[in-house]
């Protein structure tokens, strides 16, 4: 319990004394990945909407799942990526998108070897998180005929780093970034970004049940909104930004650096550039490349059954 | 005093320049060779200190290692026995106060087919006691942890990276993990001990050789397990500030220090010069000691600076004590100056200082001494010269005044002619004459000209104007006056002198001119329309050379109006400073130029001004006669 304390304390001063609560739950330890929602607290932007939100957040060793929690109802509002929630809604968990941030993927392969083709990866052991989010690999793998040795981890990059891996799944903003800060660079031949592999899918997005979406959807209109709007106060003030999240960071005691964040910030950002227009303009994914989607993890085998879009995508 | 004007000032700031270069030279070498020493000095102690703080993070790394090889056994010999296996971890704790927590985290099903069994037993921190408990759950897969996977899929023991144990010691952690294995080499758990690295950083702190030395730890992840900024720690990598910075050095010596190697490099450190020995740890860590040179040559600074102002008092004091040496070295040099100019002054009896030494003062001492001397003698020579000089000149003096007595100076007018006549001796006296007589209605006149200069030139001169006078007197035709002259000169004439003569006589009453050249320049006459021209005459023998000498009269009428012109070689040949001669020509060209009716002594006059115009203030190196007639002229003058 000790590592809720700050926390606690935290929620506690900023609770209002009234309005409709929100249990919000990001995905992943607490970082700039999520600066937007810190931001939209910290700014009162919820409160402006007649909110009150608790972020929660998993710890370091955590083997839980975020759309764990919001299928058992101990989150409201989850953060969680548009590949993965689909899996999830194929396997009975009734989550629907309600915001797309992201809009272009930035899952990568860093790997201690050349990566010439997705053929440099056959048989390699390479560390992918025990929770998720890389079914875009097992799409990889299917379309490219790869049979590797998926080796499950939490988090971190010591499988890396020990040389227990050949390679490591990491995402652009994250763990590629510890990469580059704990061995000095990765050569750029090291790595595969699948973005540019014919998979750029959009990633993190917020999601509800479709129960919780129904009853509330005031609510959630209400904490979109004002989550744009941090996403986009932390764009304009991104040394604002990383201030407030380093605040939740440290609350949690996790082992980064304020240099490592901003590198965060700025590639969460950076994804967050719809190609299309060239702004965040927090698009939703269309019918056609959710279509695209849903066909790629059919034929990979990571669902079994075809999800409807505007079922999924409100 | 101006050192320009101070010869020991000078000298000095000389030898001031030369020593400060050479000390300077010496300095630097010297310095960098200090430099050099203390720094590898300074290298090898770091080493040494940072080698002591490795023995003893070894020490405690191996006691935890040899620990847990040594209780390996009873895992493998009890894997089934639950009580056996709960008693190992418990028997770590509390026989090894370095170890504060251990595990045997069996593979899900190995034991037992229960999907986690990992009994841990740790020392609690807030109370000391040593506690069980069964780790393994939904919320806590251990097989997925560094702890548990590294060393499983490495086949080898293996240090974890530091960790922030949450909700246990809030301390700085790391495992000690070795993978158990069956008799087929299958893996079926893992052995753990932890430790509290909170020593780690009391131990790195204490490795300060220099007041300003830090030493810092990282894992094999580059983060920083100790470091002298505490916020760094667990949190930041060697790579952080580096990246940031893009400091290629400190790039350098992160990517050495992860590489596990040992060594030393030189880095800028935040804008300090600075250092790092480095080496690894057995579990892959390292160790780095940073050292700034500020530190280590702080007290080489201090030798320099006390060095440097030793020095610069060294070099004062050798400059004031070589100025006062030279001053007095050299003041023989001043007293003999002063002497010297004492005797410029005209007191050629000074006294010249003595000198004590035998070295080149004294030579000088000698040197003024026979200069003075020498001046003396001079002197009383010159004296003597003088004197005799001035008796030689009174003589020459009275000498000219007789030979100029022995020239007519008064040009009375002899019928229609007018005349006149004057010499400019090159020396006191000279060998030019001119004379004229009347005797028998005709007007007898000469210019002559005698071979040499001075004295003798002088007394044949007087020779030759006696005989003329005496001979002309007698109212004998031109050509015998000459012929008796010439054998009066021959007479006794044993230094074979001679002179030329040109001589004419001018029959006063029809202006008829019979003329007789010895040897003598073409006369020049001037006729009544101006046009010039010089006389014809038969150049003949200079008179005093052969007694005999068959002279011959000429004869020409002169037209009224006509002028003549005789002269000596002196006019002729007078030279400008550049040698050029006045010429005949130029003396045809002023007779040209002549005023018709100018009387014979402003023709003389003239000439002679003319020929002092062209010398240009030239010294006068021949005798110059001139003597002009004027044959029944327009106006009638008497000349003085």
């Amino acid at each position: 319990m000790k590592r809720f304390l700050p926390l606690a304390l935290l929620l506690l001063l900023s609770l209002p004394v009234c309005g409709q609560a929100v249990r919000f739950l990001p995905q992943w330890t607490p970082q700039t990945q999520f600066a937007g929602y810190y931001v939209a607290l910290e700014k009162g932007f919820y409160e402006a909407e007649g909110l009150t939100v608790e972020i929660d957040h998993f710890g370091g060793s955590s083997t839980e799942t975020a759309v764990g929690k919001l299928q058992t109802g101990r989150a409201d509002i989850i953060t969680s990526q548009l590949v993965m929630a689909m899996v999830s809604r194929s396997e009975g968990v009734p989550m629907v998108n309600v915001l797309q941030t992201s809009q272009v993927n930035g899952l990568m392969c860093a790997a201690h070897f050349p990566i010439d083709s997705p053929q440099s990866l056959e048989g390699k052991k390479i560390g992918r998180w025990k929770v998720g989010f890389a079914d875009i690999c097992d799409i990889f793998c299917n379309k490219n005929g790869l049979h590797v040795a998926w080796i499950p981890y939490i988090h971190g990059i010591n499988l890396y780093v020990s040389n227990a891996v050949d390679a490591l799944l990491c995402y652009s903003y994250s763990e590629f970034l510890q990469l580059q800060l704990a061995t000095g660079g990765i050569p750029a031949g090291n790595t595969i970004r699948f973005a540019e592999a014919g998979l750029n899918f959009p990633e993190d997005g917020l999601y509800v049940t479709e129960t919780y979406y129904e009853q509330n959807r005031e609510t959630v209109e209400k904490f979109v909104r004002a989550s744009r709007r941090g996403w986009d106060y932390a764009r304009a003030h991104p040394d604002e930004a990383l201030d407030i999240s380093m605040e939740f960071i440290r609350a949690y005691n996790v082992a980064t650096s304020r240099t490592l964040q901003r590198m965060m910030l700025e590639e969460v950002l950076r994804l967050q550039v719809n190609p299309a227009t060239g702004v965040a303009d927090y698009a939703p994914v269309d019918e056609a490349r959710f279509l695209e989607i849903n066909a790629a993890l059919l034929e990979a085998g990571c669902i079994h059954h075809s999800l409807d879009y505007k079922e999924m995508i409100r | 005093m101006s050192v320009k004007k101070n010869f020991a000032s000078r000298l000095s700031l000389y030898v001031l320049l030369i020593s400060a270069g050479l000390m300077l030279f010496v300095s630097v070498v010297f310095g960098l060779f200090v430099r050099s020493a203390v720094r590898k000095s300074a290298v090898q102690l770091t080493q040494k200190e940072l080698d002591n703080a490795i023995l003893d993070i070894e020490k405690v790394i191996t006691e935890v290692e040899r620990a847990v090889d040594n209780v390996d056994w009873i895992v493998e010999q009890h894997r089934d026995d639950e009580a056996m296996v709960c008693q190992v971890p418990r028997e770590l704790v509390s026989a090894n106060p370095n170890i504060v927590g251990s595990t045997v985290a069996f593979e899900p099903g190995a034991f037992k087919g229960r999907p986690y069994f990992a009994p841990f037993t740790y020392v609690d921190a807030t109370s000391g006691e040593i506690r069980s408990i069964q780790m393994g759950g939904a919320d806590y897969d251990y097989p997925m942890l560094d702890w548990y996977q590294i060393p499983k899929l490495l086949g080898r023991p293996y240090w974890s990276e530091p960790y922030y144990d949450e909700g246990g010691g809030e301390q700085r952690m790391s495992t000690y993990s070795m993978p158990l294995k069956d008799e087929t080499g299958a893996i079926y758990g893992i052995l753990t001990a932890d430790i509290s690295l909170e020593w780690l950083s009391d131990l790195v702190r204490s490795i300060k050789p220099y007041e300003h030395s830090y030493t810092l730890m990282v894992g094999r992840n580059g983060a920083y397990i100790a470091h002298p900024d505490s916020a760094k720690v667990l949190n930041e990598t060697v790579f952080t500030s580096a990246l940031e910075m893009r400091d290629t050095t400190a790039m350098t010596i992160a990517r050495h220090l992860l590489a596990g190697e040992r060594g030393m490099l030189r880095f800028d450190n935040d804008g300090t010069d600075s250092f790092a020995v480095f080496a690894p740890l057995s579990n892959g860590w390292a160790l780095a000691l940073i050292c700034s040179d500020m530190d280590i040559f702080r007290n080489a600074y201090v030798v320099n600076f006390v060095l440097g102002a030793l020095l610069l008092l060294g070099l004062l004091g050798l400059f004031f004590g070589c100025r006062r040496i030279v001053r007095r070295q050299t003041m023989p040099i001043v007293e003999f100056s002063n002497a010297a100019l004492t005797i410029a002054k005209g007191n050629f009896k000074a006294r010249i200082p003595e000198v004590s030494t035998r070295d080149e003062l004294l030579t000088l001492r000698n040197s003024l001494d026979y200069m003075q001397r020498s001046i003396n003698d001079y002197i009383a020579e010159l004296k003597s010269t003088t004197a005799s000089n001035e008796r030689y000149e009174s003589e020459l003096s009275i000498a000219r005044d007789i030979q100029m007595s022995m020239l007519p100076k008064a040009f009375e007018l002899k019928g229609n002619c007018d005349f006149y006549a004057m010499v400019q001796p090159a020396r006191e006296v000279g060998g030019d004459l001119y004379d004229f007589i009347e005797a028998g209605g005709s007007l007898y006149f000469l210019v002559g000209d005698v071979s040499g200069k001075g004295v003798p030139a002088a007394l044949f001169m007087a020779i030759t104007r006696a005989a003329f006078r005496f001979i002309g007197a007698l109212g004998l035709p031109m050509a015998e006056v000459m012929r008796r002259v010439n054998n009066c000169l021959c007479d006794g004439n044993q230094n074979e002198m001679f002179v030329t003569i040109f001589a004419g006589k001018i029959d006063l009453k029809t202006g008829r001119m019979d003329y007789c050249n010895a040897g003598h320049n073409p006369i020049l006459v001037v006729h009544p329309d101006g046009k010039a021209a010089y006389l014809r005459a038969r150049p003949n023998l200079a008179a005093g050379l052969f007694e005999n000498f068959p002279y011959q009269d000429e004869t020409i009428d002169l037209e009224p109006g006509t002028r003549l012109v005789l002269y000596t070689d002196g006019v002729t040949e007078a030279e400008q400073a550049d040698k050029k001669q006045f010429g005949e020509d130029r003396l045809l060209e002023w007779a040209a130029g002549l005023t018709p009716d100018a009387s014979a002594k402003a023709a003389v006059i003239d000439l002679y001004a003319r020929v002092k115009r062209f010398t240009d203030g030239a010294d006068q190196n021949d005798d110059i006669t001139l003597l002009s007639v004027l044959w029944n002229p327009a106006t009638k003058t008497i000349q003085e």
